[in-house]
């Protein structure tokens, strides 16, 4: 287990270093001058030199990372070029909108993933299995952004039931704010549920056709139990390395359905600053997204040891 | 109105604006215009407005509530120094008075007495200094900072004038104190979460960044008070979602530029308010070929259908554009060539070496509808055009640097005749064509140290007819933009005459 820890975190900080450097190149990397794009058009060549000197640009993207991660060490993020707000007080107000989304989003799709994928490989080709997968298929041929229109469209214009745009803070009304996370969450959960269900109907099916499967059904074992606690955990390998991932994603925001809901989360706050090219907010987005991918595939690596104890990692 | 005013003052004085220019060029309404001002004023509840992006900071000199789209946010919380009327003309809000020198080099403001900011303290002629001296300064990274620069010296006459020196005569020097510089906030004191303060109806209840920022009306204000008790101003990014938000009555008010939401308003029980306020323009890099050919220029301006453009991509909603004297300027417009193909094709054969180049256009989808229907256009006289669409950042780079060989570019700049002429004289920091035009550079400053209207616009005339002449900049279309609201929402007054949008939120109210 030591050296699980030791090669997997070894690999991560490889990993965090070496997007870290890419990130703090990016400034030279992507067309479009960032004093610019914050000081308009009519900025004299003296406040762009000015602004210049004060993003650090001529320094190389090494040293830049390395004076972004001491103070990262100490809580200071930096302050974004276009508000002068520090990004860390930012980042307080939007990440915790994002998560909160991006559970929500997760509790939906795999409520609406684990019992259908259930139901439908107990009855592969059934009825409810082609239904099913059609759904699954509309759903993933469906962009976020038209799923989204029709949610509004159904939901706030003609039944009136959910508001079309906006976030009210849990903290201020906890009611108005499940009524602005549903429709975002929905459309970010079904997209998944559609993923996730495809996934595990698939590792079901095979799984149901293993012995020890066949065994328990000789037995006289009832269906409910046999899919739950026979061939559920080990078929659910793919499903949690997609949830990994899509958990992973999701942290860096959903600039689409944000945009279309008005959340103000983090794909807000990554969308905005890249247009402003207020790259000390892009790099703080990217490596607190990048820390989130790299934590959440080595929680996934671990999960697969409590759901299939055969697999080990590391010299056992 | 302004007072005192000198003869030669007629030409920025408001009300001489009236008389002078907008009986001839009444061409720009849009049948989409309305006004909710005709009922009695019904005081209290909450109007929620739902802007098209996120206010980030509400410091003037930031630039984030200065835009045409955000200049409401900016009204609800500060008073300018000058605003425009109903007609486009230039009226004073804050300031009570303007008179300049005979030179039009000094100019004598006069602010209204017993202005307070919200936290009580006097907004007098030093604070006025204070404000503009800061966003002079580097430092504050205004983007206002060359029209700043203008200013070379102001002094407190007393406590509520201010004589501003300028570094060259300018009779277009009050459209200056209409954004950034005119919004006076306070220089001594902030609010408690470190925001500035104004002197308007209405000061900070909440900014919930990212979300929504909501005003309490003043019950101090030293002008007529907001009806209103409070304003909400929601951040709607997507056009869609927005739209759909009015619909389902989570907002009141909304900021649109897309022309088939004009359209929609009609059969949704909503009413539309709007300007040709944006002008979508095509600006040649006249340095470099193949523009820097005038006959390259002309066969591409003769070339393109601009009633095609209105059609296409405005749905019919808005005008054509003639040229950089918008059609509600109290200036004349010019003479605009029209859709010729033959000459176009004549053009392009005495170019004699085949024209190719590239559009560089932003990402969004009005601009990638125009670009495709101009390469059309231009490939039916012989013309090659690549299209080359940017990000909004590497767009204003492309600007700046003039990497480009002809670029889409969608402005309010034109709203202000002044203004936009002097961006054509070959010194200009936003002369983006590279037009060098000596005749241009003589008329448009001898304009400039003009008083009266009728010679004023006698010489940008002139100027704007060489810059229409030399193909500087090619003009398509005058576009719709404005807001759309729900029948409840009254006072707003009719835009349609308005080169520049600017409504003030206390002047609004709810009528449920």
């Amino acid at each position: 287990m030591t050296s699980f820890w030791l090669g997997r975190g070894g690999r991560a900080l490889a990993v965090l270093a070496l997007l870290g450097v890419f990130t703090m190149a990016l400034p030279q990397l992507i067309p479009g001058d960032p004093a610019i794009a914050v000081l308009g058009t009519q900025a004299t060549p003296e406040q762009i030199a000015l602004f210049h000197s004060k993003l650090d640009l001529d320094q190389n993207p090494f040293v830049r990372f390395g004076n972004w991660i001491a103070q990262a060490v100490q809580g200071n993020l930096g302050t974004s070029l276009t508000t002068d707000a520090s990004i860390a007080d930012e980042f307080a107000r939007r990440l915790p909108v994002t998560l909160q989304l991006v559970l929500a989003s997760q509790v939906i799709a795999l409520g609406l993933a684990i019992p259908v994928a259930l139901r439908q490989a107990w009855r592969p080709n059934g009825l409810m299995d082609r239904i099913a997968t059609g759904i699954s298929f509309v759903l993933l041929s469906m962009p976020g952004f038209v799923l989204g229109l029709v949610l509004i469209y159904l939901f706030a214009v003609r039944l009136s039931w959910l508001p079309a745009t906006g976030w009210v803070p849990f903290v201020e009304d906890p009611l108005g704010n499940l009524r602005t996370l549903v429709l975002p969450a929905l459309t970010l959960g079904l997209a998944e549920a559609a993923i996730y269900g495809r996934a595990l109907r698939s590792d079901l099916v095979t799984t149901l056709d293993q012995p020890f499967i066949h065994a328990a059904t000789s037995r006289g074992m009832r269906p409910g139990k046999i899919l739950v606690a026979r061939a559920f955990r080990p078929s659910s390998l793919s499903l949690v390395t997609l949830v990994g991932l899509g958990i992973a994603s999701s942290i860096g925001g959903s600039i689409l359905v944000e945009t279309l809901f008005a959340v103000p989360g983090m794909g807000r706050l990554a969308q905005g600053a890249i247009l402003a090219r207020d790259f000390p907010v892009i790099e703080a987005v990217v490596l607190v997204a990048g820390c989130a991918v790299v934590l959440m595939n080595i929680l996934v690596d671990l999960s697969y040891r409590f759901i299939d104890p055969r697999i080990t990692h590391g010299n056992n | 109105m302004l007072k005192s005013l000198p003869k030669t003052l007629v030409a920025v004085a408001a009300a001489a604006t009236l008389s002078l220019g907008l009986a001839s060029c009444a061409s720009g309404s849009t049948e989409t215009t309305e006004t909710s001002a005709s009922s009695t004023p019904v005081d209290g509840g909450n109007i929620r407005i739902g802007l098209d992006r996120e206010v980030s900071s509400l410091d003037p000199a930031a630039g984030s509530i200065v835009s045409q789209t955000t200049m409401v946010v900016a009204y609800t919380m500060y008073d300018a120094l000058f605003t425009y009327g109903d007609s486009g003309e230039i009226v004073p809000q804050l300031a009570e008075s303007a008179m300049p020198s005979d030179d039009l080099k000094t100019w004598t403001i006069t602010i209204h007495p017993d202005v307070t900011f919200s936290n009580g303290d006097p907004l007098d002629s030093q604070a006025v200094i204070n404000h503009i001296k800061r966003l002079q300064d580097p430092a504050s990274k205004c983007a206002c900072a060359f029209d700043a620069s203008e200013i070379g010296a102001m002094a407190a006459v007393d406590s509520t004038t201010v004589e501003f020196t300028l570094n060259t005569p300018n009779s277009g020097f009050l459209s200056m104190l209409t954004r950034n510089l005119g919004f006076i906030a306070s220089d001594t004191a902030k609010d408690a979460n470190g925001n500035p303060l104004g002197s308007g109806p209405y000061v900070l209840d909440e900014f919930a960044k990212g979300t929504s920022v909501s005003f309490a009306k003043r019950d101090d204000y030293w002008g007529e008070a907001g009806h209103a008790d409070k304003v909400t101003f929601m951040f709607l990014p997507d056009t869609d979602s927005r739209y759909q938000s009015l619909v389902t009555d989570a907002v009141d008010l909304i900021w649109t530029e897309t022309p088939s939401q004009y359209t929609q308003a009609g059969a949704d029980g909503l009413l539309a308010f709007s300007a040709n306020s944006a002008t979508s323009t095509g600006v040649f890099n006249t340095q470099k070929p193949p523009f820097d050919n005038v006959k390259a220029r002309q066969a591409v301006q003769a070339a393109i259908d601009r009633d095609a453009l209105l059609n296409v991509v405005n749905s019919g909603l808005g005008s054509i554009s003639n040229g950089p004297i918008g059609s509600q300027s109290q200036y004349d417009q010019v003479e605009y060539p029209a859709f010729d193909k033959d000459k176009a094709k004549k053009l392009v054969a005495e170019v004699g070496d085949p024209i190719s180049f590239t559009y560089t256009l932003d990402n969004r989808p009005q601009s990638q509808q125009r670009a495709t229907a101009i390469q059309q256009m231009l490939k039916d006289v012989g013309i090659t055009m690549d299209i080359k669409p940017l990000d909004i950042s590497a767009w204003g780079q492309a600007l700046m640097k003039k990497d480009f060989d002809m670029l889409d570019m969608t402005t309010s700049l034109y709203g202000d005749t002044d203004g936009a002429l002097y961006t054509f004289t070959s010194t200009s920091p936003s002369n983006f064509s590279g037009l060098v035009n000596t005749e241009v550079d003589t008329d448009v400053t001898e304009a400039r140290a003009t008083g009266p209207v009728s010679e004023r616009g006698e010489l940008y005339g002139k100027a704007a007819q060489v810059i229409v002449d030399e193909a500087a900049i090619a003009f398509y279309t005058e576009n719709p933009a404005g807001f759309i609201g729900s029948t409840a929402i009254k006072g707003i007054p009719d835009l349609s005459k308005r080169n520049i949008i600017t409504v003030r939120p206390g002047q609004f109210w709810l009528d449920k």
